[in-house]
């Protein structure tokens, strides 16, 4: 761990630090940890008071990801399904890094988190802001049997995993939409994206990315491009620990897999429908060539959306869903 | 009719910008055309046209060209964002497991792998266009 990380780790409980208790810890002179404490500021957009007389000390306490807490969380069952927890403080993306694990041999069952991603991905190019110590950026590589043809499903039952997840924590209010964003009010509190791999035939290997608003601090704020709510506007982010809020997303995760593995998609339609923010209403389906209206009629055991038009429902697999504008 | 008569018309032919020359000498008609095309001849009977520059019919391919199919339902892509580079053009050399596009559908992206080593000669899809479950995509020889 650099020196930055380490300086984290010792200031994060929030209380003052003198420099010098700080340098002794690090081995370092007072001038370097100076130093860093600027990194931080300026990297890391965290804010760090420096009192005279008294020392350092961070805004607000950070709870930084630790693998013996997130593990030992998890259902004894649950946790012999991990096959590795790796944490990083700062990786390009949680997906491209699995994803490469997983070219490289990874068994299915690896878990990636992240406490800063510098190129966390969104759909088509699009990045998901992922500031330092706030939020969740996970992923799981999973092995199957299955082609990617039959994989579709997933997209949606990781959502509801997610969704599921956040339930246990007692969020309440919060919804699908197709085909994964997890939204509070229409505004998005949790995003998915799957990378699949794999012969036409089967087997395949999947890394399904998710991303939890826990706190979006200020400045990272600005560069979030559609409407969005955190956990700390919802419950206060003191109500949630990180640490527990990864365990029971790897543990709904891996058992929602596991699940798809066995029996797709079709158990969890009716769970799927009953939590659908735009189950029923009129809505636009747009696609880079062109847009599809109709009336969302729900889901089928593929996880493709069926929309009605003129009294004919058909199914479609692509395409970014909005409501449609009234008048 | 004489054939250096035939010769000098189809000379007279090269080195004009007239596509064709028609002769009529009593029974006898004679079309030289630079046209490609088969040019009927009405007049029976009428010795075949002559055409300039023979069409040539292409040699079908004996050995069946290698596709690259589509796994799954979805949007086409052929750079891994909007604005960036392609994957592949037509020409690029590709071994076993190079990515040659990706295909997006619920927020599931699939990264296209080349399945053979060769050269990408056709893209028979544009960017952004749906696909359905097992179409060419890409000719690889």
């Amino acid at each position: 761990m650099n020196n930055r990380f380490r300086l984290l780790r010792l200031i994060a409980d929030g209380s003052f630090h003198s420099g010098e208790a700080l340098a002794g810890a690090m081995g370092v002179s007072r001038t370097a940890v100076w130093k860093q404490l600027q990194v931080l500021r300026e990297d890391l957009d965290l804010e760090v008071f420096a009192v005279s007389g008294r020392g350092y000390r961070l805004a607000r306490p950070l709870e930084l990801l630790q693998s013996q807490r997130i593990l030992s969380a998890l259902n004894p069952e649950v946790r012999d399904r991990v096959a590795r927890l790796d944490i990083h403080e700062r990786v390009d993306s949680t997906n491209t890094w699995l994803m490469r694990q997983a070219a490289a041999g990874a068994p299915s069952g690896s878990v990636c988190v992240a406490e800063q991603q510098t190129a966390g991905k969104g759909r088509r190019g699009r990045t998901w802001v992922s500031p330092y110590g706030s939020n969740i950026y996970l992923s799981v590589l999973w092995r199957s049997a299955r082609p990617p043809v039959q994989l579709s499903g997933l997209s949606l039952v990781a959502g509801l995993a997610t969704q599921r997840t956040l339930r246990a924590l007692g969020v309440e209010g919060t919804g699908l939409k197709w085909p994964n964003d997890v939204l509070h009010e229409g505004r998005k509190l949790a995003g998915l994206l799957l990378e699949i791999a794999g012969e036409a035939q089967g087997p395949s290997h999947v890394v399904v990315g998710i991303g939890v608003n826990v706190r979006i601090p200020e400045r990272s704020a600005q560069a979030i491009d559609q409407p969005w709510v955190d956990l700390d506007t919802l419950v206060g982010s003191e109500a949630i620990s990180r640490n527990q809020l990864a365990s029971v997303l790897i543990e709904q995760l891996l058992g929602a897999l596991d699940r798809f593995e066995r029996s797709g998609m079709q158990p969890l339609i009716k769970e799927w429908q009953q939590h659908d923010c735009l189950l029923g209403q009129g809505v636009v389906l747009h696609s880079p060539q062109n847009s599809v209206e109709g009336i969302h009629r729900g889901i089928d055991a593929n996880g493709a959306i069926l929309l009605e038009q003129a009294g004919v429902v058909r199914s479609y697999h692509a395409g970014e869903l909005s409501l449609r504008s009234k008048g | 009719m004489d054939i250096r008569k035939i010769k000098k018309l189809i000379d007279l032919l090269q080195e004009s910008d007239v596509t064709e020359i028609e002769i009529h000498e009593g029974e006898e008609m004679l079309r030289v055309s630079r046209q490609t095309a088969v040019v009927a001849a009405a007049v029976p009977p009428a010795p075949p046209p002559v055409a300039a520059a023979p069409a040539v019919e292409e040699v079908k391919e004996e050995i069946p060209r290698h596709t690259v199919n589509s796994p799954m339902v979805g949007t086409f892509y052929r750079a891994p964002s909007p604005g960036s580079k392609p994957f592949v053009e037509l020409g690029t050399t590709v071994n076993p497991g190079d990515t040659l596009c990706i295909i997006e559908a619920m927020k599931i992206l699939n990264q296209i792998e080349s399945d053979i080593a060769g050269t990408v000669t056709d893209m028979l899809v544009d960017n952004g266009e749906p696909v359905e479950y097992n179409q060419p995509l890409f000719v690889i020889e």
